[in-house]
């Protein structure tokens, strides 16, 4: 079975679609990965570099598909610069010998292999006994494939039906979250006592990364880079979870963690240049786009791109942010953004906080200004409700739900809600820290009429589940009146609930959010603002 | 609830009380002959039971819920066996009332066993008595300065 489903997945994928499973294959055999190139754009011919478990450096370029002659010739020059560039990595000695090697998921033909014999050879009679290219061809690759994500992949019925439903799920749409983050947990062994060495654990995270590339594999297909980004942060999120939970040494899945969110950051980086590259956003067929389907994707494509932004200042990747991206905003944040209800805030959260990063405090303020004021609306007569909903939709119905029940649409209901809020709290703290006393005043008699409401889980590490079973559903309303004195110690105050993973990489939070708008807690809001980048000066 | 096992709710008067989920369940028993004869009908039959048993069992985790409640702040009221109008009364003094923009206060529901509920009925023409109607102004007339006072106790201060 699982030979079946890597050659159905093998055979129509590219060198970005395996780089992950091939890295994760390395890791598994015991190689330390020091360099994934980016975007597949190989640096001096070499997509891969790893130092193999006897200390060997090992090189790799990374191809797609059968080589045939013609093929051969157009790459050649990248095959001469894999073998005759030095390693130019602070790790590497460039003196030290290198293995190299040119892979591919597909076949090589004869007079091909015939021409790197007599590459090799030439190098050889020249003295250059360090300089030879080794083949891994696609029957290899699935050998390997099949091997790393064998032992973890599904044997009994119902995880086996719900991997083959991601698998075939529409590339066009959004993944079920749900589904997906209970197929990894089960997938890493999260739920059940585990008793596997760090080393056991090291493999099965390597192969449940194998296992999630094929589950990506129908949005690699459509290109939808909101369902890549959605699948890789779900299952890093699995990946912290498993850490928490088994307290790991970080050494274990920092690799794979490093992999994967360069392969997110990847992604979001063509994101953007792909919104900054077009006129409109609508996609495909134009009836049935438009509206609030227009203004959700947009609300969304820009939460991401500036989580993208604040994490790369964060990082210190790059120095000073794209221009145009602020003055997007700026000019159309009116007629973009669209809060459908609470799983909405988070992607306004990271919008607003790029806006302050680049000192557009006014414009960040208006933005979550206008959140604050919608988590307040409560009586039905209010005319500012969506009529999908008899309440701000709960941060548990996902944007789909909402657009579909706004367009009265088959299968979509109307849904009632409870008068209390998710994210009221968080938000108010968020104003709170930001002094905005005025505003808070005026709208402090809705406010102290809702009631509040946060989920605790008994185990920190089931805050980075999508589902938590074992926890405490808290409600409580504000003080009325409400000390300012009073109410400014809650928004400082850490109370260290999420967990230490989470605490040492804040940064994985912007990512987090988005695709898990439920966690936004008043803690995680406040992590963010203490580890806000510094202002663009 | 979205999430968890256990549900904390802390009033506005600030005193958490914790509850556990409870499982409500109800079950039938069809024979064979039954669903030969009568095909889904048959479950249709049974489908209106095993609604009231569930809805039955709702209400009393509820009203066990409010007496609880109640008991804890002492906020009850013993009739002795002797139900009437001032008993109501005394009701609507230990409970807060809210009134919508035009002044009216936010009806309350009265809950009542189907003996008590006969009782009432009868006693419906009482209610004309002008020494009710009075005193059922006068605490309305509380209620709303009290709600007039917390709503305008909602605010900021320093």
């Amino acid at each position: 079975m699982i030979e079946r489903i890597v050659e159905d997945w093998l055979t129509s994928t590219n060198e970005r679609g395996y780089q992950i499973p091939f890295c994760q294959c390395l890791i598994q055999e015991g190689f330390t990965i020091l360099h994934i190139s980016k975007h597949t754009q190989s640096e001096q011919g070499k997509d891969i570099i790893a130092i193999d478990p006897d200390g060997m450096v090992c090189a790799y370029q990374l191809k797609t598909g059968d080589i045939n002659l013609a093929k051969w010739r157009s790459m050649q020059e990248e095959i001469r610069e894999l073998v005759e560039l030095p390693v130019a990595h602070p790790a590497v000695d460039k003196s030290q010998p290198v293995q190299h090697f040119l892979v591919t998921n597909g076949m090589i033909d004869d007079p091909v292999r015939r021409a790197i014999d007599d590459m090799n050879m030439q190098w050889e009679r020249l003295g250059l006994h360090n300089f030879k290219v080794d083949l891994i061809l696609g029957t290899q690759l699935l050998r390997k494939f099949a091997d790393a994500a064998g032992s973890f992949f599904p044997q009994k019925p119902t995880p086996l039906k719900d991997f083959l439903e991601l698998y075939l799920a529409d590339g066009k749409s959004l993944p079920d979250k749900d589904k997906l983050a209970s197929f990894l947990k089960q997938l890493l062994g999260i739920g059940t006592p585990s008793t596997e060495s760090g080393r056991e654990l090291q493999r099965r995270i390597s192969g449940a990364a194998v296992i999630a590339q094929y589950l990506i594999s129908p949005f690699e297909k459509e290109q939808n880079h909101l369902a890549i980004i959605e699948c890789w942060v779900a299952y890093l999120a699995a990946v912290l979870a498993l850490a928490e939970k088994q307290a790991l040494e970080w050494e274990t899945c920092a690799r794979t963690y490093e992999i994967i969110m360069q392969r997110i950051v990847e992604q979001l980086e063509d994101l953007e240049a792909e919104f900054l590259s077009r006129e409109n956003y609508l996609e495909g067929p134009p009836m049935g786009d438009g509206g609030i389907v227009y203004k959700a994707r947009l609300t969304m494509v820009l939460g991401w791109i500036c989580a993208l932004r604040l994490f790369e200042m964060k990082s210190n990747e790059r120095g000073t942010p794209d221009e145009r991206i602020i003055q997007l905003i700026k000019s159309n944040h009116k007629d973009w953004l669209w809060y459908w209800g609470q799983s909405a805030t988070p992607y306004h959260l990271i919008i607003s906080l790029f806006c302050e990063s680049m000192n557009e405090t006014e414009l960040s303020w208006n933005i979550m200004l206008k959140v604050l004021a919608d988590l307040c609306l409560q009586d039905e007569s209010d005319k500012s409700l969506p009529d999908f909903a008899s309440r701000v939709p709960d941060p548990y119905l996902q944007v789909e739900k909402c657009i579909g029940a706004a367009m009265k649409l088959s299968g979509f209901e109307r849904e009632d809600f409870l008068d209390l809020s998710y994210h009221l709290a968080p938000v108010v703290y968020f104003s709170v820290r930001r002094n905005k006393r005025t505003s808070l005043d005026e709208l402090w008699k809705k406010i102290s009429k809702m009631t509040l409401c946060e989920y605790s889980p008994r185990h920190k590490w089931h805050y980075l589940l999508w589902q938590s079973d074992e926890g405490k559903d808290n409600t409580w309303f504000f003080d009325a009146p409400q000390s300012w004195k009073k109410l400014t110690e809650l928004a400082n105050h850490k109370d260290s609930t999420l967990p230490v993973v989470i605490y040492d990489r804040p940064e994985f939070l912007y990512f987090f959010l988005l695709v898990y708008p439920h966690r936004l807690t008043s803690e995680s809001v406040r992590l963010l603002d203490e580890c806000a980048p510094k202002q663009v000066m | 609830m979205h999430e968890g096992d256990i549900l904390s709710v802390k009033s506005d008067k600030g005193l958490p009380v914790e509850s556990e989920l409870k499982e409500i369940s109800a079950g039938f028993l069809l024979k064979n002959e039954d669903i030969i004869a009568k095909g889904m009908e048959a479950y249709y039959a049974k489908l209106d039971e095993l609604a009231q048993s569930i809805k039955n069992q709702e209400e009393r985790i509820m009203l066990n819920a409010m007496e609880q409640a109640a008991e804890r702040v002492q906020n009850v009221v013993d009739t002795k066996g002797n139900f009437s109008f001032s008993t109501i009364l005394d009701a609507l003094e230990k409970i807060t009332i809210s009134f919508d923009s035009n002044g009216n206060p936010s009806v309350q529901d009265i809950i009542l066993s189907p003996s008590a509920a006969a009782k009432m009925r009868a006693m419906l023409p009482e209610l004309e008595k002008k020494e009710y109607k009075r005193r059922y102004n006068e605490i309305i007339e509380r209620k709303r300065k009290e709600w007039l006072d917390r709503e305008n106790s909602r605010r900021l201060v320093d």
